[in-house]
């Protein structure tokens, strides 16, 4: 992996309109955030749990004297939960809004890779039809064998209405129609 | 070395600030009372440091003035004339215009504001029949009627200096500029007459000439020109003489120009006022004629006062490029059509606008007083133009600190060096024996360190009057404006609030005591026919209430009107007519702060746009207080605001809630108490409520209401009682643990308000604790039981 990522990086790096983005796993699947947005990546530390929160906030946690909340993406999308241990990891996200940015942490299987990639490799998202929302994806991308699903997390760590992303199974069977078309081409 | 005065801008901005503060308040102090010496004594010395001031920095014109404005008061401080209520309303004027003023210097600017120059012109005009160093005016009483000719002035001055002028440390060339900065546009024409000497007995630190001045422009008069030259009246030979009218450059024909001005409707909306752009037109040439056109005039129930339908052709004869003209019309080209020509002038041209003039001499009068009515709306929101531009400049930052508070602050900061170098040397060469010394210089540092923390807090805490004082001023205003006959009752104005509150809730306190006055209080004799008092009383209150300081604005006017609040929520669909019925008044109520919401019948300049509860929310919201709103028809409303006491550090008691640990503020706690069956009896809806010795206070089950488990075993729990609002609750804990102070971190910032908790903190181990709202929290259980009961009906 380490050498898939080098290499991507040295073949590409040359492009004006690329960019990082850091890969995490989720459910066997890849998905890429911009690494400008990313903090720091942590392990998983006890939360502190807030009343009446929708199931997938998981709670709030202390970062150097700055209360940031965290987000389970596995329970965004509607992946059945898992319990956490000292190896799940956190990744903490800065993403703006309209008012400024805000501090968030979202839980993930494990963090993959930095890839660099360019807009022209980017596929805009399929229509999903009107089953799940699609405007938090920023496009796909193939690396090798791999697709990668890019999110843009300022659509997608939206608190006051997180979407209701239950849909994104449908997701992973597009995406298995999607492999199963490249590897016919 | 010059020294860089601008270093003192700020402060002096600020003093003089506080100066009109000052004059104002003595100002309105005079309007309730009689005449009082030292009230008086005050406003001049406040004018007169402001005056000093501006002289020292240079603000010419405030400094001018303010000179304007001292003379005026010296004579009512040595009584020769007579104070009344016109003359307050002048001074009152005058210090709205000072404070303009001292805006546009905080931008740099030394200028005259439009309306400086006609407020001076009518302090000059009020000093003129008493005054005694006036009459060298030169316009004479007369021709005072026609304004024009005053500030059109010429002066003609001969100075001729001694030979030793340049010797005493002066320079000619000093006084020229002085003088050139007294014109508006720097019209000053300096000529050499006379420069009588032979090179062979020239010295060069001697002064051998003489001049004759010229100086052309508004609102100059001898006492100015004679003040520029108040360090050399000794050193020079010195005329000064009002000049006969005659324009630069005589010979040449003054040019004629004509001007169109069709603006659009909107003009006032932006803020424009044609007045301005002709007075200051006024100011670079003649105005030979104005002609109104009414045409697009609509009938008068189809007119919208905020909407400019008139249009103007201007004749202007002066010695004037196009560019001065156009400079006048610059904010305005967007929101007009304007074309500017050139008439060779002819002296039929002259006669013809003349008879022009003549005719249109009523009409003219007339059409400035509609501009003056059609502009009143845009004077109204001026005001808020101005805080808003306000905003924009950094905000002053510096805050008056009696040394007290600053002394028994190094106080603390020494018994802190002490007990950290005490601490230092024990942890040099620690061993056991020393641990009650230990534990002694800990709880010491402990002391110190609340302390050194009470007394920060307290430098930055002042009383409401700081807020309050801007209402009486503010009230008389409007109910001059309104006819109404309003009472203003300030209570509480000791009570202390954070700076930072303390600023950001001058602007909703404001716009909510305009809505009592403009909407809440009736008129004078719809007031008398419902059976009250003719004078309606607006209040405005301030305490402490647990961890908060509530503010409350109430008036006893006719309250808010339920049906009308109703159906217009109907009306906009915020509400179906189901819920109407059912609602209770607080909800609909809060439908006023509706973004928009509006059940006035008219627009006026004050307010019933619309805009405003909603900001006023906001406002209170991002300061993390709350607004309630309650009302009776015809007895008025009560608008309460509460906020917190300062945006950081909280006394907490910690409480264990299931697993979880919470912070209750421990202001808010009364005692608590063990859960004893025996004094919980249960009534209907589910709620139980608890005897505490001759009240019964109701039970909220925290664990139940904060999502966690209900509690089973209620052998072990505690009962917090607290204070919320007006009653007590007693909520249901776990365990009581530690009492500390804990830092307030925002939950906002990252994640969005939740419902019964006001924030978090982070407790001694590194992990997060939230705080609870108990007012939140009260609010939270009830509206739940309300639900649930209301799910009950529906299944039953």
């Amino acid at each position: 992996m380490q050498t898939g990522s080098i290499n991507a990086m040295t073949e590409e790096s040359s492009e004006p309109l690329s960019q990082q983005y850091l890969t995490f796993i989720m459910n066997g699947e890849e998905y890429g955030v911009d690494i400008l947005c990313v903090q720091e990546i942590r392990g998983w530390e006890p939360v502190t749990p807030l009343p009446n929160a929708p199931s997938h906030i998981k709670g709030v946690i202390n970062l150097r004297g700055t209360i940031v909340p965290i987000v389970d993406l596995r329970q965004c999308f509607g992946l059945s939960a898992i319990t956490y241990s000292a190896i799940t990891v956190v990744i903490v996200l800065k993403v703006s809004h309209e008012e400024g940015c805000r501090i968030m942490g979202v839980v993930v299987d494990a963090v993959s890779d930095v890839y660099t990639l360019s807009k022209k490799e980017m596929k805009a998202p399929p229509n999903l039809g009107s089953t799940i929302e699609t405007e938090f994806i920023e496009g796909f991308v193939s690396v090798g064998q791999k697709m990668i699903v890019l999110l843009d997390i300022d659509k997608l760590l939206i608190v006051d209405e997180m979407p209701e992303l239950a849909g994104m199974n449908d997701l992973a069977i597009e995406k298995y129609n999607y492999d199963k078309d490249k590897n016919l081409l | 070395m010059a020294i860089d005065l601008k270093q003192f801008h700020q402060i002096f901005i600020e003093e003089c600030a506080e100066g009109l503060d000052v004059m104002e308040a003595s100002l309105m102090a005079l309007n309730a009372h009689s005449l009082d010496s030292d009230t008086i004594n005050a406003i001049f010395r406040s004018a007169h440091s402001i005056k000093g001031g501006a002289g020292t920095f240079g603000f010419t014109a405030l400094a001018d003035f303010t000179h304007v404005l001292e003379t005026l008061l010296d004579e009512v401080r040595s009584a020769v004339r007579s104070f009344n209520h016109e003359l307050i309303d002048l001074l009152l004027k005058s210090v709205d215009c000072m404070r303009n003023m001292l805006e546009l210097i905080q931008q740099g600017r030394n200028e005259y504001t439009a309306a400086a120059t006609d407020l001076k012109r009518i302090l000059e005009q009020f000093l003129a029949p008493v005054s005694v160093v006036t009459p060298d005016n030169g316009t004479g009483s007369g021709e005072q009627t026609r304004s024009h000719d005053i500030h059109h002035d010429q002066w003609l001055i001969t100075f001729s200096p001694h030979k030793h002028f340049m010797q005493t440390g002066n320079d000619p060339l000093r006084i020229v500029r002085e003088l050139a900065e007294l014109t508006v546009d720097g019209s000053i024409h300096v000529t050499l007459i006379d420069c009588s000497t032979s090179f062979i007995c020239y010295t060069p630190d001697e002064c051998y000439c003489t001049w004759e001045i010229i100086l052309s422009g508004a609102n100059i008069d001898a006492l100015i020109i004679k003040k520029v030259f108040e360090w050399v009246v000794n050193d020079c030979d010195l005329s000064i003489k009002p000049h006969a009218r005659l324009l630069p450059q005589s010979d040449a024909q003054p040019s004629i120009w004509c001007v169109t001005f069709l603006p659009d409707p909107r003009l006032f909306q932006t803020g424009n006022d044609p007045l301005r752009i002709f007075s200051e037109l006024d100011r670079e040439c003649e105005l030979i004629s104005c002609c109104i056109s009414t045409q697009k005039l609509p009938s008068l129930h189809l007119m919208d006062s905020e909407k400019c339908y008139l249009s103007w052709r201007l004749c202007l004869a002066g010695n004037v490029e196009k560019s001065v003209i156009e400079e006048a019309f610059e904010w305005v080209t967007d929101e007009a059509d304007i074309t500017i020509e050139r008439h060779l002038q002819t002296s039929e041209m002259i006669s013809s606008c003349n008879n022009h003039l003549s005719e249109l001499g009523t009409i003219d009068g007339e059409s400035r007083q509609e501009s003056m009515v059609s502009a009143a709306p845009q004077v109204g929101r001026e005001p808020s133009k101005l805080s808003s531009k306000k905003s924009r400049l950094p905000e002053a930052s510096s805050i008056r600190v009696g040394t007290d508070k600053v002394d028994s602050l190094i106080d603390m900061v020494g018994e802190l060096v002490i007990t950290q170098s005490m601490l230092g040397q024990l942890g040099e060469n620690f061993d056991m024996q020393h641990l009650p010394k230990l534990i002694e210089g800990l709880n010491q540092l402990e002391q110190n360190t609340r302390e050194l923390q009470e007394s920060v807090m307290r430098i930055r805490m002042l009383p409401m009057s700081f807020t309050f004082s801007r209402f009486p001023r503010m009230v008389r205003d409007l109910s001059q404006e309104l006819n109404k006959k309003i009472d203003l009752v300030l209570c509480g104005e000791s009570t202390e609030l954070d700076k930072t509150v303390m600023e950001k809730i001058g602007d909703p306190l404001v716009h909510l005591v305009r809505n009592s006055i403009d909407h809440g209080i009736e008129s004078p004799a719809e007031r008398l026919c419902s059976g009250k008092k003719e004078e309606g009383t607006v209040t405005l209150n301030a305490y402490h209430q647990g961890g908060h300081v509530v503010i409350e604005v109430t008036d006893d006017g006719r309250g808010l009107d339920r049906d009308n609040i109703a159906k217009k929520g109907i009306e906009r669909g915020l509400l179906s007519e189901q819920e109407a019925l059912e609602c209770t008044d607080d909800k609909i109520f809060d439908l006023i702060f509706q973004p928009g919401f509006s059940t006035a019948k008219a627009v006026s300049a004050l307010s019933g746009r619309g805009v405003g509860m909603d900001v006023v929310k906001r406002n209170i919201q991002v300061l993390n207080g709350t607004i309630e709103i309650s009302s009776v028809k015809n007895e008025g409303t009560k608008i309460k605001i509460s906020l917190p006491l300062t945006l950081a550090i909280l006394d907490g008691q910690l409480v264990r809630v299931g697993s979880e640990i919470y912070v209750f503020p421990l202001v808010s706690i009364v005692e608590s108490i063990r859960y004893c069956s025996d004094l919980v009896s249960g009534i209907a809806g589910g709620f139980r409520v608890l005897k505490l010795r001759d009240e019964y206070v109701p039970i909220v089950e925290l664990a139940e209401i904060l999502g966690g488990k209900k509690i089973e075993d209620y052998s072990a729990a505690l009962m917090v009682v607290v204070d919320c609002d007006s009653f007590k609750v007693a909520m249901v804990v776990d365990e009581l643990m530690a009492q500390q102070q804990v830092v307030i971190k925002s939950l906002e910032k990252n994640y969005k308000p939740i419902e019964g908790i006001s924030g978090a903190t982070i407790l001694g181990d590194g992990t997060v604790a939230l705080i609870i709202d108990t007012v939140g929290v009260v609010k939270l259980a009830g509206a739940e039981k309300l639900h649930h009961k209301y799910s009950l009906c529906k299944t039953g």
